[in-house]
């Protein structure tokens, strides 16, 4: 707990961000080079 | 500007509009008392559920307008957002767990919600293994159209579990027949992540549908 009474619990949604952000501009990613790819 | 180069565009400013959310909900949404940081995860966990949701009830609606009508449009359709709803349905299954161990003090607990939620994701992989397993495209539109139907058909069933059902999972706070319950400065976050998830939903699904439907195996 923090001195105001709220849990530290900000690592779960820092670990959250990184997490979405790699699925989604991993598929983004994929979505350019197989675009790039096809006729 | 073709359909690829203005699903890059959307797709770029959905990621532009994706950073403006982090900024956004990190340093200038209040934290929540009870939960602390964790809370946070809403406004990324949530609008990907909707992202998913609306990706899968299109499939469905894409899939019964392919058998009414036979055209391969609906079914190239069905089949991009098919693939954008499991990517977006990665994002909810990894944020879920991530929120629910500080919370509830475990990863996972097979309630209806989080067990229905997790048979759709699996319906859609295997929707996906269909799509690549048939090569005849007339047979493969027509038995993917069918999965996809039944897949959608879950979707309503999954957003009243939590009434249907005794269930950890928290209850519907934005979308349900009352007011919002949340303070101003949270919903104001959720809705413009709710509009970035769209965003990108549009921006993915374009990108997609334009690399057209012989190029379904392309890796």
């Amino acid at each position: 707990m923090w001195a105001d009474g709220t849990p530290p619990t900000g690592g779960y949604a820092i670990a959250a961000y990184i997490i979405a952000a790699v699925i989604l501009l991993g598929y983004s990613f994929i979505l350019y080079r197989r675009g790039s790819k096809a006729p | 500007m073709t359909l690829k180069t203005r699903g890059r565009a959307i797709t770029l400013l959905g990621l532009l509009l994706l950073g403006i959310v982090y900024v956004r909900a990190i340093w200038f949404t209040p934290v929540e008392r009870l939960q602390g940081g964790a809370q946070k995860i809403f406004y990324v966990h949530v609008p990907a559920a909707w992202s998913t949701m609306l990706a899968f009830s299109l499939v469905g609606l894409a899939s019964i307008l392919y058998l009414l009508m036979k055209d391969d449009r609906y079914d190239r359709f069905a089949a991009a957002s098919a693939e954008v709803g499991t990517a977006f349905a990665c994002v909810m299954l990894t944020t879920g767990p991530l929120w629910a161990k500080p919370i509830w003090g475990t990863w996972w607990t097979w309630d209806a919600r989080l067990t229905s939620t997790l048979f759709l994701f699996f319906l859609f992989i295997g929707y996906l293994l269909l799509r690549g397993a048939i090569p005849e495209a007339g047979t493969r539109a027509r038995y993917s159209a069918v999965l996809g139907i039944f897949g959608a058909a879950l979707v309503p069933f999954i957003h009243l579990t939590v009434y249907l059902f005794r269930t950890l999972h928290p209850q519907p706070i934005v979308l349900k027949p009352s007011a919002p319950s949340l303070p101003g400065e949270m919903l104001a976050t959720l809705l413009f992540s709710f509009l970035t998830f769209t965003v990108l939903y549009v921006g993915f699904v374009t990108q997609r549908y334009a690399m057209g439907a012989g190029d379904d195996h392309v890796g």
